[in-house]
């Protein structure tokens, strides 16, 4: 009972942080160089992970597809089947928990380390609001960097598509992108897109609150880290599903 | 924060964009979206499930997406497809074109289908309709079918209580044909056996007659009889004479009588008479055809079918009169009922022949047959001496048991080895029955294929003929 009462405590914690964070990333003064650097640190070095990680996906998918269609001779469906699975879940989902792991974590123990060390403070007696320069600028930048990451995987994953059928069938570059998006629509692609901006908050905002309310030291920081990636990563999949339903009650279409 | 890194986020996002921006451009290209077109509408009954941005191909060919899609305002009101086909495609999509809702693949998804036009119609006009024919529907298909089946099972009731009335009319002519034969049969009989004390008879009296016995006889023998014929017949010469004069006599009388008003009256007389010869022709004619079918002849045909059906049923009578207690000691006796029935399952059951023990002489295929033109088997000269001398080996044995020959093949599939060894075995039996003089009842032929009865004593034994004699 008490463990039940903290747990509905510490997600309301939870929902106010975020509110304030939404809040806080609509007024002035905007840490523009910060959310820069944050892009940098965020976006670009995990850009690598992304793009080996859609790969070697989609190469996987390729050939699970292939497999699968092979035995209804339709073979020729397998760029569009993977184009499908890709572009509408797979590409978002798995670059959300890449994500989570590389930088949920990142940013947990970096805030908790800040808040046990009494950086946090430090910064707060210097006359700067620490929520926006170390809190909003983060959960801003996972937001703008989350849609491009996809984008990135998106197109590893089809490519490594197009490397593990072009070994099997020998298909051309030109065949096999214009086969896989031929069959795609703008609902298809544009809202699975746009909702990791939805998974870049979560992220953000719950490694953030654990890391900027750390305590206990080192431990502390620890636990931080561990618990951001846990939680970003089940909140992201919990609210996946909302999202799917959501974008299918906007786009009836899409769900066919 | 340094140049490089915020030179390298620009970079970042702009790549992340650009290849964004790609994906739309794929994704609008793949659907007609940058390349300049016409809208058209269809009206159906039924949209079979197409939406909004659904494929539009043309001839086959994909041509743009369906934009939207009405509603009808009541139920007698068919749906309107309002759809853009690119410019490109215009020349081949006329006023006559027809558009369709087709499956892509077995499953795929529904498009809409234009059919390319005629060339001496004018061009579709924009924003015009397009004629539209409506979707094959499967359900319809089994409503049809659904009801020719009912009306197909209607028209067999009524033709099956058709053929029971006719059968039981059959059968009751077929009845009749029996009881008119069983009726007639005795008086045929008594009829044969009159006309053969008639031909005895016959013969009797040409003796006889050849002997110079009775009247007749007297004829031929006696000289004065002749004189007296001879006087005879010169009388009846000038008889003769004299009616050929009133034969001529007659002549003119029939000549006076050509000119009076008798002659038409006899030609029609003679008309009606043929009249009358050609209906009796037709008529028999017809009983000529109705012997042929559905007539006398087949009644007689069915008369022999039941006949055949009656030996039948004898047949099995005798056989269940051999299982009868009275006679089956018998059988039990000499160990079976009936070789000619005998089956290789029976045969291989040890219950076949209980309390016989039996010898058995192995003859080789290559040692017994050679083939002619046709390729089978036929008993060779050697063959026969092989089996003289086999058969020399088996009647030192008491003949108080049935005589098996086993047939054995191992080529081709078991149906043919079946066969080919039934065949060796009954040219055996044929020969052994003939040369050695054996009851054909005790002497049974039975096709063991590639499967010897019992193996322990037969390894190896793939081709030719067993001789088993069974003995008390």
């Amino acid at each position: 009972m008490e463990n039940a009462e903290r747990a509905i405590e510490w997600f309301g914690g939870l929902s106010l942080f975020a509110g304030q964070v939404i809040r806080n990333s609509f007024s002035p003064p905007f840490e523009f160089t910060e959310i820069l650097k944050q892009i940098f640190e965020i976006g670009w070095r995990s850009a690598p992970l992304i793009i080996l990680s859609g790969l070697a996906v989609g190469s996987v998918l390729s050939m699970h597809t292939r497999s699968t269609l092979e035995r209804f001779g339709a073979e020729s469906m397998i760029p569009t089947a993977l184009a499908f699975a890709l572009v509408k879940e797979t590409g978002p989902l798995v670059t959300g928990l890449l994500v989570s792991g590389r930088v949920g974590a990142g940013i947990g123990a970096e805030l908790g380390g800040m808040r046990v060390t009494e950086q946090i403070d430090a910064l707060e007696s210097l006359a700067v609001n620490s929520f926006k320069y170390l809190v909003v600028t983060r959960v801003v930048a996972c937001v703008v960097a989350m849609p491009l990451l996809t984008v990135l995987m998106n197109f590893a994953g089809v490519l490594g598509g197009f490397f593990a059928e072009t070994l099997v069938s020998g298909s051309s570059f030109t065949f096999y992108f214009n086969t896989a998006f031929s069959s795609l629509s703008f609902s298809d692609y544009i809202p699975p897109t746009i909702k990791t901006t939805v998974f870049g908050f979560i992220i953000g905002t719950t490694s953030a609150f654990l890391g900027y309310n750390a305590t206990g030291g080192a431990e502390g920081v620890g636990r931080a880290a561990t618990q951001s990636v846990v939680l970003s990563s089940i909140f992201l999949i919990v609210c996946n599903v909302l999202l799917v339903k959501f974008i299918f009650f906007l786009y009836p279409g899409s769900g066919s | 924060m340094e140049t490089t890194k915020k030179l390298i986020v620009g970079m970042f996002v702009g790549g992340c964009l650009l290849l964004f921006g790609l994906g739309l451009f794929l994704i609008g290209n793949s659907n007609q979206l940058f390349t300049k077109s016409f809208n058209v509408y269809a009206e159906f009954s039924k949209i079979t499930g197409i939406q909004n941005g659904g494929k539009v191909r043309v001839a086959g060919m994909d041509a743009g997406t369906v934009t939207r899609i009405e509603v009808p305002t009541g139920p007698e009101g068919k749906f309107r497809i309002h759809f853009r086909i690119v410019e490109k495609l215009h020349p081949i999509v006329r006023q006559d074109s027809i558009a369709t809702i087709q499956t892509d693949g077995l499953l795929g998804n529904k498009y809409l289908q234009i059919e390319a036009g005629s060339s001496n119609v004018e061009l579709a006009l924009k924003d015009s309709q397009i004629q539209s024919k409506e979707p094959f529907d499967w359900g319809d298909l089994m409503d049809e079918m659904n009801g020719v089946v009912k009306q197909v099972n209607g028209i067999m009731a009524g033709v099956k209580d058709q053929l029971v009335s006719t059968l039981t009319e059959i059968q009751g002519t077929v009845k009749s044909a029996n009881h008119l034969i069983k009726d007639a049969t005795p008086n045929v009989k008594s009829i044969l056996a009159s006309a053969d004390r008639i031909s005895a008879n016959l013969q009797e009296i040409i003796d006889g007659v050849q002997k110079g016995q009775g009247t007749v006889g007297a004829l031929f023998k006696d000289k004065e009889l002749y004189a007296s014929i001879k006087r005879s017949a010169d009388k009846t010469e000038r008889v003769v004479d004299n009616i050929r004069d009133t034969s001529a006599s007659a002549m003119k009388i029939v000549n006076k009588v050509e000119e009076s008003d008798i002659v038409p009256e006899v030609q029609r007389s003679i008309k009606n008479l043929q009249q009358i010869t050609l209906q009796v022709k037709d008529a028999v004619d017809k009983f000529q055809s109705a012997s042929g079918e559905g007539g006398v002849g087949e009644n007689l045909q069915r008369t022999l079918a039941d006949a055949h059906e009656a030996m039948s049923d004898l047949s099995d009578n005798t056989e269940a009169l051999k299982h009868n207690f009275l006679f089956r000691g018998f059988f039990k006796k000499r160990g079976f009922y009936d070789l000619g029935a005998l089956t290789t399952p029976e045969y291989k059951n040890p219950a076949f022949a209980k309390g016989f023990k039996k010898h058995r002489v192995w003859l080789d295929s290559v040692d017994l047959f050679t083939k002619d033109a046709k390729g089978l088997e036929l008993l060779s000269v050697e063959g026969k001496v092989k089996l003289d001398e086999a058969m020399t080996d088996i009647l030192k044995f008491p003949r108080n048991g049935p005589l098996m020959l086993e047939g054995f093949a191992a080529e081709g599939t078991p149906a043919q080895q079946h066969l080919v060894a039934r065949r060796r075995a009954v040219r055996v039996q044929a020969y052994i029955v003939d040369r050695f003089h054996l009851r054909p009842s005790y002497v049974g032929v039975v096709s063991m294929g590639a499967e010897p009865a019992d193996k322990g004593t037969v390894v190896g034994f793939k081709e030719g003929v067993g001789i088993v004699t069974f003995y008390k």
